[in-house]
């Protein structure tokens, strides 16, 4: 038995999901969060009849009409593979307009239920509802519940599964004449006259307008999110998640898993290099990503409260103000907020967007965001190289702000877009975050970082042990530079001499970093295991005799800026659609990264230590090239825009 | 000699787990994080 669950977006349909199957799914306080349809069986507790149920999980949708991509999920799936019911879920705090999706459902014959939900929210401003009244307009059945504390869910449960069978019958309109939008409107407006008994006057200014008048001022807006966020990042990267993620660096596994490990080989006399290849390689490089699994559980913990509590839609509509400049709207943001967790889902995101152009420039620009995978390099970097400072975390943040409008002004130029979208966004309410929703993302992010590093970047660092362990007549070698890894990483090498990126190690590195971005940092960590006895992680260890401070920064933003990991590659071909689109974005990414990396180095060694750096000749060969590159694309794109204007 | 072949075994074992992981999750296109959350599960 297939229960379908169907609403509008931000109404809780995924609170309600979740609390029916158990599952995890991503709940968030704005509109547009699911855009997949997700299954699940029913958890036993609410498995009341024999034949087993499946809930699905749809995208929220306005109407049947699909505008667009997530929605047109919504009205497919329950056009055609006909669930035996549907639960309509209506916002309780948003009534009316809840109901003119529900009128739709009513006519396709599927038996349909009405949860009405956020009772809670209901009962708290003094509103009454009549259910019956409800009930015998719609004629359909009616159960109040709040997801969120999981009551009346049985009843609901119950209901739906006794309607299995039967048939919906179309709603009566009455005195209804033509069936148009606006006529269903108001027959909805004149339905609720009778059923619902608002207890406050709508015009009233309440508490989350009188916030707003703040947070999203047109002045003050932007730099109190650049506040916030500058403290949610200090507060992980440096603040109490660097604090956790320093000890057990430099204490669990800079000494105590190695030493126990170490000593327990050298006990039962383990074949040497056997040794080093499990405690440099296998766990030196795993333990060196693991140590920081505080600092991405405090920064999801911190992020999931902030998105909860209703402020990341005042962002969108903050930052669409600055979007409409370069032909994005504040629709591009939902992807980029959610791609600071990880890319694939902030890129799969941009099908809430429907102009075509506007959607090819968020997939194009949303990997830029920081995802969870790279903040181990962040924090890596941050700690050898600016010991005891907190901004290295929050300007990765804002220079990524600054690449996204840039990179944005680019593509314009280059494709000549032309975007006149326009953006509304519905504003939930401000609300007290729930702990208990962002304990359980915390948690979940956790499993999938261990995961992950227990899997493919498992997989990659033995690779790269063996590969420094071995040259190419596969004997064991002591000096590294003899390697596989040598070989093929100073191939590339000469590629990043005009960063001022000296060393095969840095080139082989960066190369990992593309499978994932946390295997920068296992890489170096199988690689200094032999050069240092000091963990990785120390200031004036291994790692810092590579690079100067800036050329750090600049290694940083380099791998950061860059195209991000395979799979998020593969999820921007995925949502392109387009094999020349997806290759024009590749290349941007790359050149964007290359260069904001070349321009970091050269400015900051000429600015800092009045001296330049290495690399200097070749770094203006390259930028002349660039120029010149870009000038002729943006020349060719205009002038074939004058030609189309000409033929028209 | 003994010793060097059980370890190796068990970590051979363990490997074996990783990649046959790591290789499902990029094959399906799925950052590994995603795979055990069921995040972007795909039709
Ligand atoms: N007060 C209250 N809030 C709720 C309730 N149910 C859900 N919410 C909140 O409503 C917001 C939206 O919840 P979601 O489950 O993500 O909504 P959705 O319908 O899946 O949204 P889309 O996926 O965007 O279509 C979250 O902030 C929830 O915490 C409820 O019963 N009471
Ligand atoms: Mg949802």
């Amino acid at each position: 038995m297939k229960i379908a669950l169907a609403g509008n977006p931000n109404s809780g349909k995924t609170t309600l999901f979740n609390a029916l199957t158990g599952k995890t799914e991503y709940v968030g306080n704005w509109a547009g969060v699911t855009v997949d349809k997700k299954v699940a069986a029913i958890k036993n507790k609410y498995q009341i009849v024999n034949e087993p149920i499946d809930i699905v999980d749809l995208p929220g949708a306005y109407s049947i009409s699909p505008y667009t991509g997530e929605e047109a999920i919504t009205s497919d799936f329950v056009l055609e593979s006909k669930p035996d019911v549907i639960i309509n879920i209506v916002d309780g705090a948003n009534i009316s307009r809840s109901l003119f999706f529900t009128t739709q459902l009513l006519e396709l014959g599927i038996p349909v239920v009405v949860a009405l939900n956020k009772a809670d929210i209901i009962t708290k401003r003094g509103d009454i509802v009549n259910g019956h009244e409800l009930e015998k307009a719609l004629g359909c059945k009616v159960v109040t519940i709040t997801a969120t504390t999981e009551k009346g869910l049985d009843d609901l449960v119950k209901t739906a599964a006794h309607l299995v069978g039967t048939k919906q019958e179309p709603l009566n309109f009455n005195d209804l004449d033509g069936n148009n939008d606006v006529a269903r409107q108001t027959w909805i407006n004149t339905i609720l006259e009778k059923s619902l008994n608002k207890k406050h006057n709508a015009s009233r200014v309440n508490f989350s307008d009188r916030i707003d008048m703040v947070v999203a001022h047109k002045w003050f807006g932007l730099p109190i999110f650049f506040l916030i966020m500058w403290g949610v990042y200090a507060f992980s990267i440096e603040g109490l998640g660097g604090f956790l993620s320093g000890y057990l660096n430099d204490v669990v596994f800079g000494e105590v898993i190695p030493d126990a490990l170490n000593g327990f080989f050298e006990g039962v006399g383990v074949n040497p290099l056997m040794q080093a290849l499990i405690v440099d390689g296998a766990v030196g490089g795993v333990g060196a990503v693991i140590g920081f699994l505080p600092l991405i559980m405090v920064l999801f913990f911190c992020l999931s409260l902030l998105e909860d509590s209703g402020y990341m839609s005042r962002v969108a509509v903050i930052m669409d103000r600055y979007f409409k400049k370069i032909g994005l709207s504040g629709k591009s943001i939902i992807p980029m907020i959610v791609g600071s967790g990880c890319a694939i889902p902030g890129v799969m995101a941009t099908r809430t967007i429907e102009n075509e152009n506007e959607k090819r420039m968020t997939t194009i620009l949303t990997p830029f965001v920081p995802c969870g995978a790279k903040l181990p390099i962040i924090a890596l970097f941050s700690v050898v190289f600016f010991p005891n400072t907190s901004w290295v975390g929050p300007s990765i943040y804002i220079i990524a702000i600054g690449v996204i409008i840039i990179g944005g002004l680019l593509l314009k130029k280059l494709f000549v877009w032309d975007n006149t979208s326009f953006f509304i966004m519905e504003l939930p309410e401000y609300k007290l975050p729930s702990i208990k929703n962002a304990i359980i993302q915390m948690f979940d992010k956790a499993k999938g970082f261990i995961y992950k590093a227990t899997t493919i970047i498992l997989v990659m660092n033995t690779l790269v042990w063996f590969m420094q362990a071995f040259n190419w007549k596969l004997q064991a070698t002591e000096i590294q530079s003899e390697s596989i890894l040598a070989s093929v990483g100073s191939v590339i090498a000469p590629l990043l001499i005009p960063l001022g990126f000296v060393g095969w190690q840095l080139a082989a590195a960066s190369i990992t970093g593309f499978i994932a971005k946390e295997n920068v940092v296992a890489t170096f960590a199988v690689l200094f295991a032999m050069a240092s006895e000091e963990a990785l992680h120390v200031p004036g260890g291994a790692l810092s005799q590579m690079f100067t401070p800036v050329t750090a920064y600049a290694f940083l933003a380099f791998n950061l800026f860059t195209p991000p990991c395979f799979a998020a590659i593969g999820a921007m071909n995925a949502e392109m659609d387009s094999k020349k689109w997806f290759f024009r974005g590749l290349a941007f990414q790359l050149s964007v990264g290359y260069i904001l990396a070349l321009l970091i180095t050269h400015i900051g060694t000429l600015i800092i230590y009045g001296e330049t750096a290495e690399g200097f000749v070749p770094a203006i060969f390259v930028l002349i090239a660039y120029a010149v590159g870009v000038t002729f694309l943006i020349k060719r794109a205009n002038h074939s825009k004058t030609a189309l204007v000409a033929t028209e | 000699m003994i010793p060097t072949i059980i370890v190796g075994g068990i970590f051979g074992i363990i490997m074996l787990w990783a990649l046959i992981h790591a290789k499902r999750d990029l094959k399906s296109n799925k950052c590994a994080g995603c795979s055990v959350n069921n995040c972007s599960s795909r039709k």
